[in-house]
Parts: C-alpha cells; structure tokens; sequence
C-alpha cells in the first residue's frame, strides 16, 4: 500500500508529546504531515474558506494554496493567543469567532478521513450516554445518580452506607495549561448539608468502587494500549493524587470485545477509557474521554500508541484516496 | 424568613461541587507524601494531569457545535 498520504495533525502549540509521536511515526512511514497548531489561528496561521468563487467545489487555502489532505488527526483545537493587551471582550470575542471558523473549516476537508469526526467526538463525551450504553453492552458500572436534587443525593448516599464520590462531567475552566478540573472526591456527612448547593449545578454521584487496579485504555481502531496502576496508591482520583508507576496489563477478551462495541456505538476510533479492576477481578467502567491523554503510556511502558494511530490514518486515509481518485 | 432558611438560601448559592473544593484539602496539592511521579507531561504542570480536560474543540464554554 502506498503511504504517500497527506495527512494533517491539528493541535496547540505547548503540546509536549503526542503530536509529534504520531507525526514521526507518520513520516517513517513515506506520509506528508502537515500539523497546524489551533491556537496560532489567525495570528500567525493564514487560512481562508473559498465557496461558490474562483472554484465550483469549495476549498480550504493555506497560506494561498488549497489545502489537500486525506486524513486528519483531530487532537487538539484550542482557542486563539491573542495579545494580552487586547480589550478582555474584544479578545474573548475574536476568540470564539476565530474557534467557529476554525471548526467550520473542518467541514471544508470533509472527503479527508478524520479521527475522530468533530460530531462522533462531541456525541461521545455525552458520560450518561457512556454509561447506559456500556451497561447495556454487559459492562459492570459503577451505581450512579446524576442530579440536582439534594434530597436524592442523601439517599444515594445512605443507600450505599456513605460510600460515594462526586464529581463533574466538565472542567472548571480553561488555560493554556490545559482544562482545571475538580478531582474526583469522596462525600462525607460533613458534606451533606450543602447539598443545597446542587440547585445551582448538578453533579455526578457514584459508589465509591474498591480497586485493585486503575486502568487507562488508550483505544486506537480497535487496538487496545493498557496501562495499570496499583490501586493502593492511586487515592480517589489517580490523576491527582497517584504516586504509583505504570505497568502493563492485558485485557480479558471478552472486557477487550464489549470495549470495542462500545466504541463503536460511541462512533469513536480513539479514546482513553478508565476502568476499575476490584480486588475480586471484576472490571468496572468508569468512562471515555475521546481525546483523553496517553502520552505517558507510550512513554513509560513504550507502548506503540503514536504508530497504531499513524497506521489507522494512513489505512483509512488511503481508501478515502483510493474512492476520491 | 428565619435564620435557619436564610441560611439555607444562602448555602444554595453555594455549588456543591464549590464546597468539596473548600472544605476538603486539595489532592493536587500535595500532602506531605512522596510526589506523583508521572502525571503530567507538560512541563508547567507537575502534578495534575490536565490534559484529560483538555478537550479538544472548546475552552470557551461553547459545546454547541
């Protein structure tokens, strides 16, 4: 099969590590890669969207010239740098319209492959979504209740002898350091009273799930890159708190089968899902993020992530070719 | 209004989510025990691990596309 593809990486700038795994692992395999970091558009990146002039098919120009890509890696599409000294409403204004040009763009590349499409990615960060659908797959679950109802928080609450966390579906914000999340945290009675609190938002409360194992999944069509994590040293939240070190770990088959109709019924080519193994080796789904993070897998273990993503936008990418040609 | 729902209307402006980041200590912040040894790989950051609320198409509040 011919690797000549012309295959674009969107991310940011400060990405330290992902990107440049999959592009190195694209070029060693005979591939154009193009990567446009999102937060340098329109500063310093020249793109323009030309429809119904100059060209019967509408195109996208980089720097002047149409841009013509077979696969697209959709990994990170942050908002604009702009000047600080920029007016706080002008530059949050630009910054939106500069974020829905961009995405719009996207539609311009639409014979290209994309991992993951910008709708399949949106739909599948729905987590009750996540959730029913693994349940009825056969995934274990952890007992949830999703609510603003504090009367219904307390009685999760005793239903399951105070043993429940609670935590959000979002971040809290956003910087160019990333999203800032709420850690996962344990409830305790001393909490219960300001379940009121749920009236201005909601959240997310399930049994607290006793582990052996954290895993994360780095999922790549179909393929299966398992890190795990001693479960005694991960805290609640082990992305906070763990000072344990990855190790490698297999699947079943049969969690690795009912993973991938999961995925599929998400509409997701990639993704990090976390799991529980409990101490008596049961698997627990917790949830997906489709583009949770995996460098440190690929890092610390050496696992291949980077190359099998290489390898799947380069297999799709070719029959996109193949059928436009 | 009594004290007692007074103070009720006013917890309520209170996010729960608001209050456990208030009234429990910080797990990102340390406790004392050895670091987290590979969280993050951005450099900035060298205990959380953001990178999972880095979603890809927002960081504006703006979901709907």
């Amino acid at each position: 099969m011919s690797h000549d593809a012309r295959v674009l990486l969107l991310s940011h700038q400060n990405e330290p590590f992902c990107t440049a795994r999959v592009a190195g692992a694209l070029s060693a395999r005979g591939a154009h890669v193009l990567r446009l970091d999102s937060d340098t558009f329109p500063s310093q990146l020249r793109l323009s969207g030309q429809l119904g002039w100059q060209d019967d098919s509408p195109r996208l120009l980089h720097q002047g010239e149409p841009l013509q890509i077979d696969a697209v890696w959709l990994w990170r599409l942050w908002p604009a740098s702009l000047d600080e000294r920029i007016p706080a409403a002008h530059r949050q204004a630009a910054q939106r319209e500069s974020l829905t040009t961009l995405r719009g763009f996207l539609d311009l590349l639409g014979e290209a492959f994309f991992i993951d499409p910008p709708d399949a990615m949106a739909a599948g960060e729905n987590k009750t979504r996540q959730l029913r659908v693994a349940q009825a797959l056969g995934l274990a679950i952890p007992p949830t209740l999703i609510t603003s109802d504090p009367q219904a928080a307390r009685a999760f609450f005793a239903a399951h002898d105070g043993r429940v966390v609670a935590k959000l579906q979002t971040s809290l914000g956003h910087s160019m350091q990333g999203g800032n999340g709420l850690p996962t945290r344990l409830v305790q009675v001393a909490d219960l009273d300001a379940l009121t609190g749920l009236s201005v938002c909601p959240m997310v409360f399930q049994r607290y799930i006793e582990k052996a194992y954290e895993l994360r999944v780095a999922w790549v069509d179909g393929e299966a890159f398992v890190g795990a994590l001693d479960g005694a040293r991960c805290g609640i939240d082990w992305r906070y708190e763990s000072t344990a070190s990855w190790q490698a770990h297999q699947l079943p088959v049969e969690i690795h089968r009912k993973l991938d109709a999961l995925m599929r019924q998400l509409g997701l080519r990639q993704g990090a899902l976390d799991l529980i193994v409990t101490p008596s080796g049961e698997y627990v789904f917790l949830e997906v993020n489709p583009h949770g993070e995996w460098g440190m897998l690929e890092r610390d273990l050496g696992l291949p992530i980077g190359a099998a993503l290489a390898d799947a936008l380069l297999r799709r990418g070719s029959r996109t070719r193949g059928h436009r040609s | 209004m009594s004290k007692k729902i007074a103070e009720e209307s006013q917890d309520a402006q209170v996010p729960f989510f608001a209050h456990l980041l208030s009234s429990q200590n910080d797990p990102a912040a340390g406790t004392g025990g050895p670091a987290p040894t590979y969280h993050c790989l951005d450099s900035p950051c060298t205990k959380k691990y953001p990178s999972d609320e880095d979603e890809s198409t927002t960081g504006l509040g703006d979901r709907d596309w």
